[in-house]
């Protein structure tokens, strides 16, 4: 049940958070809900189970990050996330190229701006939930938040 | 998902909605092979379950006059005392380990986060009093198993709900 109904999830925001390799986010989610299953007994059940699960995402991903050099971004990583589900073509690759451009300008982010930003926009987490899931306040989040948007809104302009 | 013209829209809009959609399209492409990673690899490092005996209504493990005897695994012990242990908002888990020896449960030791304000002293023997109920409903009445087997420790105090703080 942990694997099905939130890794799916994890797996996600791990491809997003790490951004070059869909080998990290494996890697990372892989680690993250081994490490979950292990540490089952030692869940507090302070923090719902999924904000708990999307900081042991977090947390491994961080570890990876200190440990590798960069690596360049997988231009195919977002179009091989995105589904050819259009009706019209072209309405597919403009949004495969929109979400490219997303993750570019999401790689060009500060680590914690950019967890925030997807925790908040796309997992739809509350500021409580994402401070629990990056082990920091809710001011900080706010900060984060803010500060990541404005950027992401400047770089965003560039691709019209 | 249809996407509205760009001159009328926010580019950083658009792409989070399209984002969004995305996630919610269902789980992202390569993701079936991680799960099937992980579900192998769980099988490998899962600890065999621990069986514990359970005792009838007079306290005796064998539950007919042919000696039949029933268990229930540690796991099954674990996950009802730590759903019992986040009925309150005074308290929540930190850690739970429970003490087996010849597939009889011989004790059981918890930390707990207490709710700031709240009398630990009173605190320990209620939640003593929910830990023993719960393992008398799910293993039945041991004798030999009592509230001194019960060892719990607060490690932490958090103002607010401990559950969600």
């Amino acid at each position: 049940m942990l694997v099905d109904r939130h890794g799916p999830g994890m797996y996600r925001y791990a491809l997003r958070l790490v951004g070059g390799s869909d080998a990290d986010a494996k890697e990372v989610t892989q680690e993250a809900l081994i490490s979950a299953w292990k540490g089952l007994d030692t869940f507090a059940g302070r923090s719902t189970l999924r904000t708990w699960l999307f900081r042991l995402v977090h947390r491994r991903a961080v570890d990876l990050n200190r440990h590798r050099r960069p690596t360049p971004i997988d231009d195919d990583l977002l179009s091989a996330m995105s589904r050819p589900t259009e009706d019209n073509p072209l309405r597919h690759v403009e949004r495969v190229e929109l979400l490219r451009a997303l993750q570019d300008a999401l790689d060009e982010l500060p680590w914690h701006q950019r967890a925030a930003w997807l925790l908040r926009e796309i997992e739809g987490m509350s500021y409580d939930e994402i401070a629990g899931a990056l082990d920091t306040t809710v001011g900080a989040v706010r900060g984060h938040l803010h500060r990541g948007r404005r950027t992401l809104a400047e770089r965003m302009e560039r691709w019209r | 998902m249809a996407l509205e013209p760009l001159e009328h829209e926010n580019a950083l809009d658009l792409a989070t909605a399209a984002a969004r959609q995305e996630a919610a399209d269902g789980a992202p492409e390569g993701w079936s092979e991680v799960a099937a990673s992980v579900r192998g690899r769980l099988r490998s490092v899962l600890d065999p379950a621990v069986p514990i005996l359970v005792h009838d209504a007079r306290g005796r493990v064998d539950q007919d006059g042919e000696g039949s005897r029933t268990w229930v695994t540690d796991r099954v012990v674990k996950a009802a005392l730590r759903r019992a242990l986040q009925a309150s908002p005074t308290h929540a888990p930190s850690a739970l380990r429970l003490v087996v020896e010849d597939d009889r449960l011989r004790g059981v030791e918890l930390d707990l986060v207490a709710a700031y304000g709240v009398e630990l002293r009173p605190l320990a023997a209620v939640v003593r009093g929910v830990v023993l109920d719960e393992l008398r409903e799910l293993l039945g009445p041991d004798p030999a198993f009592g509230a001194a087997d019960v060892a719990i420790a607060f490690v932490d105090v958090v103002p607010g709900d401990p559950r969600v703080v």
